[in-house]
């Protein structure tokens, strides 16, 4: 498919935008590309029971980008004509104060996997078929039980079609999905309250709720609900806790993701600089960036500079093995994998970003590592997570999470963070199950004030001793 | 750089009224039964210095128009990042569509006509001469103040960067029930990051700031960066302390983020719901009685000042807790009219969607006591300075986050602490604040004097 195609009618195409290159390169810059970018995006709202938002936008501009060495100039427009591309191009160009000429592009199409097959893509279905969705999961969620009070059910989607082309002569097209569907509920008993949300979505059609049924996904969130309703104190200290498969990927997201950004090694910020070939994880710990998972959120055909995504192996058998690159840091380190520069969007910068995180499985069955702790947290779902790169000390926060004790689950434990260190905590990976599971399309990576979606995998997992932050000292 | 002059100039909150209003009535006459259309327009710079080079510049004219439209009690929002008119119509369109979707919901009408604001104060928002402020005094600026922070201390050895960012921004909101009306703001701030090497590879980063409405009188980068490399090396040799129970002394910074919490229990999307932990405690004693919170869109030249919401209902200080006692939720229409309340001029406008309820300037009130006296009065304490995640449960008020300080010990500060957890249920947090200080200072939309909490858990070694 020609990668000009969706802007076409724009009037944007191969000889307007070397034009524009030409322009972003009359400085003396190094290295200039153009992200074109048209996004659509929709939310319908069901709160208890009447559709009380109905809303879409709609974002169309285009960031031109001018590199020259290790700096940037970025200049972004919502005016697509010539005239308004070529004075924002100027103005990106002035990251560099010298003189350049630039012969013009050849444009030559990057070949590009598709990762997101869709039999049914979600903007092309009524919004009626959505709400039949939205009224499924909130019928559930009343019927699980009675102390069920509120129901939020919500179905959120996006497409974006990108164009991506650059000084190099490169040129490539995307055309992202995404689907995102979300249940919160609040359960009230005796004056006690308590909420939880459950959800799924990806860069899926309407197929995938052949499934996953709306009404599933509500039970799930019921039932976490009415159970945290008679939580307990969680402990306090230095605790053997155990992560359950899926959503708890969150914890290599944070322990060890964010700190191989290589942009952040770059200028030696990150407490994982100069470390490749060092022991930073126990030995059960195999760490992968994966952009190639198909249908998963985090999952992209071509990254925001054009380049086709990998799998990254970022730690093997416990030893660093390489960074998250960017064309940046690729061209300071002279090399590197590519796939990994990502953008919220025309306005912002790319910057190294993780895809889909995974700890590979391991050996144990998941019981087992239950069976093997005696005193213990056993954690379910998470709110989000937070990593200072620097010093490495990392929080997540459990929503649902239990005590375990003599090797059993037990009693449910108000909301609680963990606190720990990357690589201490690592090397304290005891335990790793056979049942790797995916996160089901739920995660938002923030990093310099830039959304981008996510996905993180790991199966059950016992770390010998992290911080509890309850409040039973 | 190059400025659109079109763009900041003082004409421009004209233009884009008549831009709201038009689109207003192109609604009306395509078929809407009431409209309400939002526009915004700017022009906004960062530059990023490191090692003394820019590293980065980022400049742009972001544009947007959200609007909602009802057909009946049936309502749908949207938006777009152009005030083109053809687009504008095509939007008009694709709305009233939406709207006949959704279930009439009488709530979410449009604000009454006798709220809405009459008198729009003029409150200082915006500077005449940022658009005139050189790229190269911003960048002598950042230079200046990643080297008083590199300078600070010989164990500081890398720079994360300074950055700077600026906008100067016109919007306008028209309803079909008489409001237009619109305002300017301009924005200037600044940052630096430094980092020291500490023992085990482990590294330790500390950041300063200072932000404003108008450039001239953002602090000096001398002493932007000074803090920022003082809050560097005072990290130095951290580690955690063992679990126990202890007083603890939060400083503004960190305190400030706890008041930010106590918002998002006040919302009235949140009490409406019954996602609150406050929802049935109107009028109740809800903290210790030396906690007024309050919320003054009015202050001049304050960095979250309003000249009225995003309904456009007027700005008005709000005094939520008085003496521990909780006195209003923040209210926007339509979750007012639900709970059967008066709005409270609370309404944000986000960039597409309907309103939610945001906070402008919102501030614990100082009380009397001094920071040093609090510090010296504490036997052992922890003196939090920073904290991270997102462990707050709105519905239960359990509170659970990592943080960052130093331990009090004999009434003077000593050791550096890190990697542990503080955890309370915010009922009693707030019932166990013993002591307000009087060093109250508005330097973020968010703030807090250094306060005392009689007693949390410490989760450690």
């Amino acid at each position: 498919m020609d990668p000009f195609s969706k802007f076409a009618p724009l009037g944007i195409d191969a000889p307007r935008c070397g034009e524009v290159i030409a322009r972003a390169l009359s400085r003396g810059g190094d290295y200039a590309d153009l992200y074109f970018e048209h996004r659509i995006s929709g939310a319908l709202v069901l709160q208890d029971g009447a559709l009380e938002t109905v809303a879409r936008s709609i974002n169309l501009g285009v960031g031109i980008r001018v590199l020259k060495g290790d700096a940037t100039g970025l200049a972004y427009t919502e005016d697509l004509t010539r005239k308004g591309m070529l004075r924002a191009a100027t103005t990106a160009a002035s990251i560099a104060g010298g003189d350049g000429h630039h012969e013009g592009i050849s444009a030559t199409p990057v070949a590009t996997p598709n990762l997101y097959p869709i039999l049914t893509p979600s903007v092309d279905v009524a919004a009626t078929a959505k709400l039949r969705l939205l009224r499924e999961a909130d019928e559930a969620a009343r019927a699980y039980d009675e102390r069920v009070r509120r129901v939020t059910a919500s179905f959120a989607e996006s497409v974006k079609d990108i164009l991506i082309v650059t000084s190099d002569g490169r040129c490539a097209s995307d055309h992202q999905p995404m689907i995102r569907f979300n249940v919160q509920v609040i359960a009230e008993h005796e004056g006690r309250r308590q909420t939880a949300t459950e959800g799924g979505g990806g860069r899926i059609g309407m197929e995938y709720f052949e499934g996953h049924r709306p009404g599933d996904i509500a039970t799930q969130a019921a039932r976490a609900a009415v159970t945290m309703l008679d939580a307990r104190e969680a402990p306090a200290g230095k605790l053997p806790v155990v992560l359950a498969p899926g959503d708890s990927g969150i914890l290599l997201h944070e322990a060890v993701g964010h700190g191989l950004e290589a942009d952040f090694n770059r200028k030696k910020t990150s407490n994982y600089s100069d470390r490749i070939g060092e022991r930073v994880a126990s030995e059960l710990c195999t760490v992968v960036d994966d952009g190639t998972i198909a249908n998963s959120r985090g999952s992209i055909n071509v990254d925001d500079e054009g380049h086709a995504p990998t799998r990254n192996v970022l730690i093997e058998d416990g030893i660093l093995r390489g960074y998250l690159h960017d064309h940046l840091s690729r061209e300071h380190y002279r090399g590197g994998a590519g796939g990994n520069g990502r953008r919220q969007d025309y306005r912002s910068v790319p910057l190294p970003r993780m895809t889909n995180t995974c700890m590979l499985g391991g050996e144990h069955d998941p019981d087992e590592i239950i069976q093997s702790v005696k005193f213990g947290v056993y954690a379910r779902t998470f709110s989000g997570g937070q990593v200072n790169i620097s010093n490495g000390d990392f929080v997540f926060s459990v929503t649902e999470g239990y005590l375990i004790e003599d090797g059993k689950i037990t009693a449910p434990v108000r909301d609680v963070n963990l606190i720990g260190n990357g690589p201490d905590v690592l090397n304290r990976v005891s335990m790793c199950g056979n049942d790797f599971a995916l996160s089901d399309g739920r995660w938002t990576c923030g990093k310099d004030g830039q959304s981008v979606p996510v996905g993180v995998g790991i199966p059950t997992v016992k770390i010998d001793g992290i911080t509890v932050g309850g409040s039973q000292a | 750089m190059s400025h659109d002059k079109q763009h900041s100039s003082g004409n421009d909150v004209q233009d884009l009224k008549d831009v709201a209003a038009r689109a207003v009535e192109r609604a009306l006459r395509a078929g809407a039964d009431s409209a309400e259309v939002f526009v915004r327009r700017g022009v906004e710079n960062e530059f990023e210095v490191r090692d003394g080079a820019i590293e980065r510049l980022t400049q742009g004219g972001p544009q947007g128009v959200g609007l909602r439209l009802w057909r009946g009690d049936r309502s749908a929002s949207t938006s777009a990042t152009t005030l083109d008119t053809d687009t504008i119509d095509r939007l008009i369109a694709d709305t009233l569509e939406l709207a006949d979707i959704s279930d009439p919901i009488p709530e979410q009408a449009l604000a009454d006509r006798d709220d809405l604001a009459t008198d729009i104060p003029e409150l200082d928002l915006y500077d005449e001469t940022l658009a005139q402020m050189s790229a190269e005094s911003k960048l002598d600026l950042l230079k200046r103040c990643e080297s008083a922070a590199m300078n600070h201390d010989p164990r500081i050895t890398i720079s994360s960067g300074a950055s700077w960012g600026d906008a100067i921004m016109s919007s306008a909101l028209a309803t079909s029930n008489g409001f237009c009306e619109g305002t300017r703001q301009t924005y200037a701030g600044y940052s630096a990051q430094v980092i020291a090497d500490d023992a085990d590879k482990r590294k330790r980063n500390g950041f300063w700031f200072s932000s404003r409405r108008f450039a001239e009188a953002l602090a000096a980068p001398e002493e932007v960066g000074r803090i920022a490399g003082e809050r560097t090396v005072r990290q130095l040799g951290s580690r955690p302390i063992p679990t126990c129970e202890l007083p603890v002394v939060f400083d503004p910074m960190a305190g400030s983020a706890l008041i930010g919490l106590l918002f998002s229990v006040l919302r009235g999307d949140a009490i409406e719901r019954g996602a609150s932990y406050l929802a049935d405690q109107m009028h109740e004693q809800i903290a210790s009685d030396l906690v007024t919170i309050i919320d003054d869109p009015t202050i001049p030249r304050g960095i979250a000042s309003r000249p009225f919401d995003g309904e456009g209902l007027p700005a008005t200080r709000t005094t939520f807790v008085a003496d521990g006692r909780l006195m209003t939720w923040a209210l926007n229409t339509m979750n007012a009219r639900k709970l059967k309340l008066a709005p409270t001029g609370h309404a944000s406008r986000p960039g597409s969607g309907a309103p939610g309820e945001s906070a402008s300037n919102l501030y614990l009130a100082a009380g009397t006591s001094r920071a040093a006296d609090v510090i010296a009065g504490t036997e052992r304490g922890f003196y939090c300075e920073s904290m991270m995640g997102f462990g707050f449960n709105p519905a239960t008020g359990d509170f659970s986050r990592g943080a960052t300080g130093r331990l009090i010990e004999n009434g003077k500060l000593t050791d550096p602490v890190s990697e542990i957890t503080l955890s309370a249920n915010f009922r009693e947090l707030l019932a166990r604040i013993d002591f307000v200080c009087d060093d109250l200072a508005h330097e973020r939309a968010v703030n807090a004097p250094t306060f005392r909490v009689e007693g949390m858990t410490v989760g450690g070694s």
